[in-house]
């Protein structure tokens, strides 16, 4: 399938970071996704990010390198005593190496209950081209 | 959103979807385990947290709060019923995703710790969250006993 190919997960950036963070430490939560190519080659990125909105995701691209996060609401407050505790507690962190051209440009973005689409179109020197023999 | 007739948690729906959920939210359940206590120990067969829903539950002054994780659902998607201080989150949806769709049900049952007045309850998704919030029945609350 192209999606284990086309992206790869930044698994020992994100535990070098994780390992190098200041005293407070903050959790990190690394959310489930998928990938899906399109048919004219551009690729469609799903994050589910329960309890992050519209405000709360940042989204960026260096070289390769595309990172995401999502903060979450706090949705208790400091006097409630918790009876069951199930749900992690921090926020989101993915961190993708991608092994295509994308046009930094033209990614969009937008979360919808909870879940982050990103579309990813392939720069254009990135496509498949057809060369006409003369 | 609606209160409807309560099923037992462990029919029809319930069960047979745990696979499905434990994809759609393989690292909340992983990091729960992680945490280890309730929720770990709570992670065993026939136990309702088995499907994969996983809640959290806080009291407060008169009321209860219950949250659970719900990504990519919406309020049509789910249906809350509390019968006997048993309080039940269960739907069904499809994932489409491109051409592929699939068909996706869950449930998930707590048990309330005290009383609840049932004409008190309110409901609301909120980003993939599903909050409600119970208030208590006015027995049930803590009462200040004048001396004279």
């Amino acid at each position: 399938m192209s999606e284990e190919l086309a992206i790869k997960k930044n698994e020992n950036n994100e535990i070098a970071k994780r390992g190098a963070g200041p005293a407070r430490q903050q959790r990190w939560l690394r959310p489930r996704y998928d990938v899906r190519q399109l048919d004219g080659g551009d690729y469609v990125l799903r994050v589910w990010m329960p309890g992050v909105d519209k405000g709360g995701a940042s989204i960026s691209l260096d070289n390769n390198t595309l990172s995401i996060t999502g903060s979450r609401e706090r949705y208790w407050d400091e006097g409630w005593s918790p009876v069951l505790r199930e749900l992690p507690e921090g926020d989101y962190r993915l961190s993708l190496t991608l092994n295509m051209r994308v046009d930094g440009d033209r990614i969009r973005a937008h979360v919808e209950n909870g879940i982050l689409t990103l579309d990813l179109p392939l720069a254009e020197e990135a496509k498949p081209r057809e060369i006409a023999i003369h | 959103m609606k209160l409807v007739r309560y099923e037992h948690p462990e029919s029809a729906l319930a069960n047979g979807f745990d696979n499905w959920f434990r994809r759609m939210f393989g690292d909340f359940g992983s990091f729960a385990n992680l945490g280890g206590g309730l929720a770990g120990a709570m992670n065993t067969n026939s136990d309702p947290s088995d499907v994969g829903l996983h809640a959290d539950l806080f009291e407060a002054d008169g009321a209860y709060h219950a949250s659970f994780a719900l990504p990519g659902l919406t309020k049509d998607d789910v249906k809350v019923e509390l019968v006997n201080s048993v309080l039940t989150v269960s739907g069904e949806f499809s994932d489409t995703h491109g051409e592929s769709e699939r068909k996706m049900a869950f449930s998930r049952s707590l048990a309330l710790p005290d009383g609840v007045d049932p004409g008190k309850i309110s409901a609301e998704m909120r980003n993939g969250m599903l909050h409600i919030t119970m208030s208590k029945t006015e027995e049930r609350k803590p009462l200040a006993i004048d001396v004279k």
